[in-house]
């Protein structure tokens, strides 16, 4: 499909999927600009992408293979040389980019046996019909079928676990009972980290509610999660929203939003003298009502706060450090309680399927404006005119095509054209699990920022997933970690949240245990590309975008960082305007146009383009043109 | 249109290139044939069917470059595979290239098989009999009930003469809504938050401090 030439002028030529880009590129196509995006990989998003289980195994051999280094110096093959006019010089840009290094993936948990597998495969079997052919009557279905069919149905509500499941959502169900009533307290004591790895006798003594105990484990195998491969969307930057965040005022600004759904952050934890808690949602939702115009300090004095709440307000609500200013504090605890109530009780959303929806919910918004898009294809040279003004690039596909303006993610521009400003690297671990952190009957989405008492200036950022958010099957939970990295394996950085928040392979195996049981994981660093700018010998009417790789939970910046792109290009244009209804949209061809007048007026103005939109005042004036 | 807006049912259209998508969408949103090629500025409709509110989801732009994201696929109910009656090579990418974006639908998306451009074919010289056209069909929804079905999911259909148009969507919308009580359990929009929809007063209390 990929195989025809595009039109050889475009305003804008985009190179890479990430946020940054696609918010962009929605922005020049809804003003009308024409707009060329590229990603050299098959897959949109770059380093905001998501995976299923077998597209992250693939773009983890990807990784290996692939080479970040750019030789500046190579040799312009003449047949580039042939595409240049007078004066033209052209620099080489990178073809190809490691997204993360130090990638480590595994399953926990053993393979099946002979026996298992042939029960598997049965299971599986019942779900095929058999190929009919032409001669079988069409209009009927056999009883075998039917009966076929009655099996497959009977099979499906337990899935793909034998039967376990069904009396684990029994108790999850009575476990939603007894926590309910829990909600008033401020906080809910859950877990006692202090306490050794639990033996079964002494947790039931322990806590009067008798919620952490999760039901039974199955005992899960590398095969019963394979066969769902395609029900995890597992992220490579997992970011949560602001309710009140600039990307969610601009998602719904420019009607993206309708192209995405989104779950709440239920829960906030915090660790606080090794107990797991759940900061509770009534306490903020006071500051809310009847705080919002008053001090802070007055909500937390009226309130009577131990020093806990310290604890809390800084690592759940503002999530800073130690160090950090009061100013970033004070800022981000305020965005975290304006954000509360906007949807529910909750600060932070998480859109379905993950992360990864966001940059291809612009790009569909810049498709839907005339965007042309294509994976897989990249430019190999930017071309420089004789005034260092860029005005146009060699696609991968040995095609020259003449822009005004190349806005580029940073990895695809040489080390020459682009500066790095933050030197280190990120590490992340996606973890399967079996269970919650903190169980409770219902499905939440939680929000933890760990801080290490070994080590206070680098928190933990964990972030669960239930299958809820659509990113695994049911009875298991994705548990997103983000640090900055300070070990060359990025598994060590994991080390110390690993042993107090997780079960331990070794000790428990195959035990009950009230933290959750690790079934795969994935380990690699990601370099902290946010921030950029390009470098003196940059030529102009070239514009860069951050690359990603940011520690921070939000991705509002990308906003801001499109904005600035967007400006340069168009000072005075609007930024992602409301598109018009689309019931106000009709699409105009020139028999039409001869039939209307007031059309044929707007057709004359844009003649060259292929496709016309007309935003009509009102839906009844279009019906008398037409 | 009823005030509320949030779809219970995503349909999704596929083909190839100009095999008539977005004609065979417009002629059933608004009665009326448009001859346009890459689909720009609408691609997203929401029609009402009863009570029940469907999301129409029309391929963006011009796909010769791009093929279509698990994105576009993602909480499908209903997927129109369109080929153009005119053309077998159209006929074979239904499977060749839309099988594995399909992944990304509901596990228990229906899939309609639609051949276009009935004007346009040569009763006597078909490339692509109904018979095979109904063979796809039945492969690709072997996972459903066929029975629940009238008959097969598959429709020869023209959006110049209106031929058959109607009949797809009524076809898709009579057996896939309401949504079953399992269906809204696992689809459900329960806790799921639609930003235009969800959004509430709070946006005039937040912007006084």
């Amino acid at each position: 499909m990929a195989c025809e030439e595009f039109p050889n002028n475009f305003d804008v030529v985009v190179l890479g999927t990430g946020l940054t880009e696609t918010i962009a590129a929605a922005a020049f196509s809804r003003i009308g600009l024409k707009v060329l995006h590229l990603d050299r990989n098959d897959y949109y998003g770059g380093a905001y992408s998501n995976f299923n289980l077998d597209g992250i195994e693939d773009w983890r051999k990807a990784n290996e293979t692939r080479n970040s280094d750019c030789n500046e110096d190579e040799e312009i093959p003449d047949k580039v040389k042939d595409l240049l006019q007078n004066g033209e010089t052209v620099i080489s840009l990178n073809r190809d980019n490691k997204t993360a290094f130090n990638i480590q993936a595994r399953f926990h948990v053993r393979e099946r046996t002979a026996e298992e597998q042939a029960k598997a495969d049965l299971k599986f079997n019942t779900f095929k019909f058999p190929s009919l052919n032409e001669q079988n009557p069409t209009s009927d279905i056999s009883q075998e079928e039917e009966e076929k069919k009655e099996d497959a149905e009977q099979s499906e509500s337990p899935a793909t676990d034998s039967g376990v499941s069904s009396c684990t959502e029994k108790l999850n169900e009575m476990l939603s009972l007894t926590t309910t009533s829990d909600n008033t307290a401020e906080v809910c004591e859950i877990k006692d980290f202090s306490q050794p790895e639990p033996p079964k006798s002494d947790c039931e003594d322990s806590h009067a509610a008798q919620v952490e105990n999760p039901p039974k484990h199955r005992e899960w195998t590398v095969g019963d999660i394979k066969d769902d491969w395609r029900r995890y969307c597992l992220d490579i930057s997992p970011k949560i929203l602001y309710c009140c965040g600039d990307l969610v005022d601009l998602l719904i600004q420019s009607d993206v939003a309708r192209y995405c759904e989104f779950r709440s952050v239920s829960r906030v934890l915090t660790v606080l003298n090794n107990l797991l808690l759940q900061i509770m949602n009534l306490a903020l939702k006071n500051i809310k009502a009847n705080y919002l115009d008053k001090p802070f300090i007055e909500f937390l004095k009226s309130k009577k706060l131990t020093p806990n709440i310290q604890h809390y307000i800084q690592h759940a609500i503002a999530m800073v450090t130690d160090s950090e200013l009061s100013q970033v504090g004070l800022t981000k605890t305020k965005k975290f309680i304006q954000s509360l109530g906007r949807y529910g009780n909750n600060a932070f959303l998480f859109p379905l399927y993950g992360t990864g929806e966001l940059p291809q919910a612009f790009s569909r918004l810049s498709a839907v404006f005339g965007g042309i898009y294509c994976l897989a294809t990249t430019a190999t040279h930017l071309i420089a005119d004789s005034d260092r003004k860029c005005c146009g690039i060699i696609t991968s596909k040995g095609q020259r095509i003449s822009c005004r303006y190349v806005v580029a993610e940073c990895s695809y521009l040489p080390p020459s054209l682009v500066l790095k400003l933050n030197k280190r690297m990120l590490s992340r671990a996606v973890y399967i699990t079996d269970s919650s952190l903190l169980p409770t009957g219902d499905s939440e989405l939680s929000l933890l920022h760990y801080v290490s008492p070994k080590d206070s200036e680098r928190p933990v950022t964990v972030l669960e997933l239930p299958s809820s958010a659509c990113v695994c099957p049911k009875n298991t939970f994705i548990i997103h970690l983000t640090t900055i990295s300070n070990h060359n394996d990025p598994s060590e950085d994991f080390n110390d949240v690993r042993e107090t928040l997780f079960a331990n392979e070794v000790l428990v195996q195959n035990k009950d245990t009230v933290k959750p049981k690790i079934l795969w994981s994935i380990y690699f660093n990601q370099e902290d590309n946010s921030k950029v700018k390009l470098t003196e010998d940059a030529v102009t009417n070239v514009l860069v975008a951050s690359g990603g790789g940011d520690p921070g939970v939000d991705l509002d910046w990308c906003v801001a960082e499109a904005k600035v792109i967007f400006h340069t290009v168009c000072p005075t244009e609007e930024f992602l305007p409301k598109p018009p209804n689309p019931e106000d949209i009709i699409l105009v061809d020139d028999a039409e146009a001869s039939t209307c007048q007031g059309t044929s007026e707007y057709l004359e103005k844009n003649k060259e383009e292929i496709s016309e939109i007309q935003e009509t005042v009102s839906t009844d004036s279009v019906q008398e043109a037409v | 249109m009823s005030t509320k807006k949030k779809a219970d049912l995503k349909v999704i259209i596929l083909g190839d290139y100009n095999v008539g998508k977005t004609s065979l969408i417009c002629r059933y949103i608004d009665g009326t044939f448009r001859p346009k090629e890459p689909t720009v500025g609408a691609a997203f409709f929401l029609k009402q069917w009863g009570p029940h509110n469907v999301a129409v989801w029309d391929t963006a732009g011009d796909e010769r470059y791009s093929g279509l994201s698990h994105f576009y696929c993602r909480g499908a109910g209903a997927a129109i595979l369109a080929f153009d009656l005119n053309s077998s090579q159209t006929f074979e990418s239904l499977w060749a290239r839309f099988g594995s974006i399909l992944e990304a639908a509901n596990e228990d998306c229906l899939k309609v098989v639609v051949g276009t451009k009935m004007d346009l074919l040569d009763q006597t010289n078909r490339d692509i009999t109904p018979e095979e056209g109904k063979k796809l069909a039945r492969e690709l929804n072997e996972h459903l009930d066929l029975k629940k079905m009238p008959h097969e999911p598959y429709f020869e259909t023209s959006s110049l003469t209106n031929q058959n148009v109607d009949e797809v969507f009524q076809f898709i919308f009579q057996y896939c809504l309401p949504l079953s009580a399992e269906q809204k359990k696992k689809y459900g929009k329960g806790s799921v938050i639609d930003l235009i929809e969800n959004s509430d007063e709070h946006k005039s209390t937040r912007r006084c401090c």
